[in-house]
């Protein structure tokens, strides 16, 4: 079993950016249905872009510890948002997997020790459930880096060897 | 934490002049509650604190910062002409994202400091002749001898390390804004809504302001504007004339080009458009440095005025496309470009930087990732 295919799991807006571009923010309600939480810091991000999910957790950070974490992260690395570190936050606090393509984010989940997974996760995901056969999932991934996702050309070639068993 | 940011919310609120009363129903909470978490008494929660820093017109982060470095703002601006206060938030930001992106990309000691001309009322008793002997020294520091016009000084004290900012707003009363503090450096905002030629003089004001009156950002107020006879306003106003019109090369060219002759409106425009500056300022300089008389000053004015459409546009307007390309090519854009292309920040803190939302932050990156590829094909 895909380890996405049960737990919570903490979106960061380049997820959502990179299904929204290809139409297809159904494939996270189908796989995440019910588990989806929203760090309020990523909901503001998206509220001037029109794009709209639903099925989601909304999560506020309201204690001092979180407030310690989220700040030890913004010091540890100067270059991320308050969408990211807040879905870092929620993961952390929520003992959910962090979704992101955020090369920044996902270093820094790697080193606080954060379970991550991006986009490519969810399409293996989907390959496992049967929601997209192979070709689907790697000609949805091609049109999501035609319209801007940023995700590492190793894992796009271990993907694309994986799903289609090349 | 909580303590840090009870402490910076209060602070932000009293630079905002609101009172805790006002802020706490704005928040749609006691003020018991606000002051609670202004002590620190109290953590906030995240939906509160994204309202604050909407209210407040501020990044998320500011609320963090346990050594908040202040920004001192200092604006020149008509008469009673105030900076809306999205303009001063948004410079604050640029400053901010400027010097975060030097030290995300590694270069935030490329640069030397630039220079200090501490001005003294007990030491030097003509201001005027202080600022136009600053112009001389910088105009030799900056290799351009005493003879030449500025190419483009937007360009020129980019490479210098000022962080220049461009915007267009609403109010063509507000030429610029500067601030300065040691950890952000040396900043302009130059209002985009005004002429070319006021843009330029407006940079050159306030480097003028950053150079001499630099203790000024240093004081605890962090906002003020300058009635334009205050002698600092003045004293930048020699400055930026001495800069962009040295006295030397405008007599040469004046001599050379007008000499005894009757001068005329097609001369004004040819040195107007020699030193790059409007034709009003020209026509000052040439009156202060008398090579023309008062008479002739009125009578140009006068006939300057008659072929202008409006008092906003320009005669004979400079052409935008050096500054457009200084601008495309400037070091705060290629510190935006290489942090984004070298994956050293993350969307959402560039979106924050650069004052876009997410999903135009994408597609720019899209285009600079476009513009490598083919620069590589």
């Amino acid at each position: 079993m895909h380890r996405l295919s049960s737990g919570d799991v903490s979106l960061d807006t380049s997820v959502i950016l990179d299904f929204s571009a290809t139409d297809r923010l159904d494939l996270l309600l189908d796989v995440f249905a019910g588990r989806m939480l929203l760090s309020d810091f990523v909901q503001a991000e998206l509220a001037s872009t029109g794009i709209k999910l639903s099925d989601f957790e909304v999560v506020k950070l309201d204690s001092d510890e979180q407030w310690n974490f989220f700040n030890d992260l913004r010091k540890a690395k100067p270059g991320l948002g308050a969408g990211e570190l807040g879905a870092l936050t929620v993961a952390r606090f929520r003992n959910a997997t962090l979704l992101t393509n955020d090369k920044p984010a996902r270093q820094m989940a790697e080193t606080v020790g954060v379970a991550y997974s991006g986009g490519i996760g969810v399409l293996e995901c989907c390959c496992e459930t049967g929601k997209l056969s192979g070709k689907e999932a790697v000609a949805l991934l091609d049109n999501m880096i035609t319209a801007g996702a940023r995700i590492s050309e190793d894992l796009v070639a271990n993907f694309r060897r994986t799903v289609l068993n090349e | 934490m909580k303590e840090v940011i009870g402490n910076n919310i209060k602070k932000m609120r009293e630079i905002a002049g609101i009172s805790q009363e006002a802020f706490a129903e704005k928040l749609d909470v006691s003020r018991a509650t606000l002051s609670a978490i202004e002590n620190g008494h109290v953590a906030i929660d995240s939906s509160k604190l994204l309202q604050i820093a909407q209210i407040l017109g501020r990044p998320v982060s500011d609320f963090f910062e346990e050594k908040a470095e202040a920004l001192a703002l200092l604006y020149r601006a008509a008469e009673d002409a105030v900076a809306p206060v999205d303009t001063q938030r948004s410079f604050e930001r640029f400053c901010k994202a400027y010097r975060e992106l030097e030290e995300i990309v590694g270069v935030q000691d490329a640069l030397l400091p630039a220079p200090e001309y501490s001005y003294f009322p007990e030491v030097h008793s003509r201001p005027q002749q202080f600022a136009s002997q600053v112009a001389a020294s910088e105009r030799e520091r900056l290799g351009l001898g005493q003879r030449d016009p500025i190419e483009n000084i937007f360009k020129l004290l980019d490479e210098q390390g000022v962080r220049i900012f461009r915007q267009g707003m609403p109010n063509h009363e507000v030429y610029g804004l500067s601030a300065f503090s040691p950890r952000y450096g040396l900043c302009v905002f130059v209002n985009q809504a005004n002429t070319l030629e006021r843009q330029t003089f407006s940079l050159a004001h306030e480097y003028g302001h950053l150079l001499m009156h630099r203790s000024f950002y240093q004081a605890r107020k962090p906002f003020a504007g300058l009635d334009k006879n205050h002698e600092m306003e003045e004293m930048a106003q020699t400055f930026a004339a001495n800069l962009l019109v040295p006295e030397l090369g405008l007599r040469e060219v004046f001599m050379r080009d007008v000499g005894e002759n009757t001068i005329g409106i097609e001369d004004i425009v040819f040195l107007k458009r020699y030193f790059r500056v409007s034709v009003d300022m020209m026509l000052r300089r040439l009156k202060d440095l008398r090579l023309i008389s008062q008479a002739d000053y009125n009578h140009l004015l006068e006939e300057v005025n008659k072929r202008r459409v409006d008092e906003t546009k320009e005669l004979a307007p400079m052409s935008s496309e050096p500054v457009e390309a200084w601008e495309e090519l400037s070091r705060f854009w290629h510190l935006a470009r290489k942090a984004a292309l070298d994956e050293l920040v993350s969307l959402g803190k560039l979106a924050q930087w650069l004052g876009l939302n997410v999903v135009e932050m994408r597609k720019k990156i899209q285009e600079w990732q476009k513009e490598v590829s083919f620069a590589q094909a």
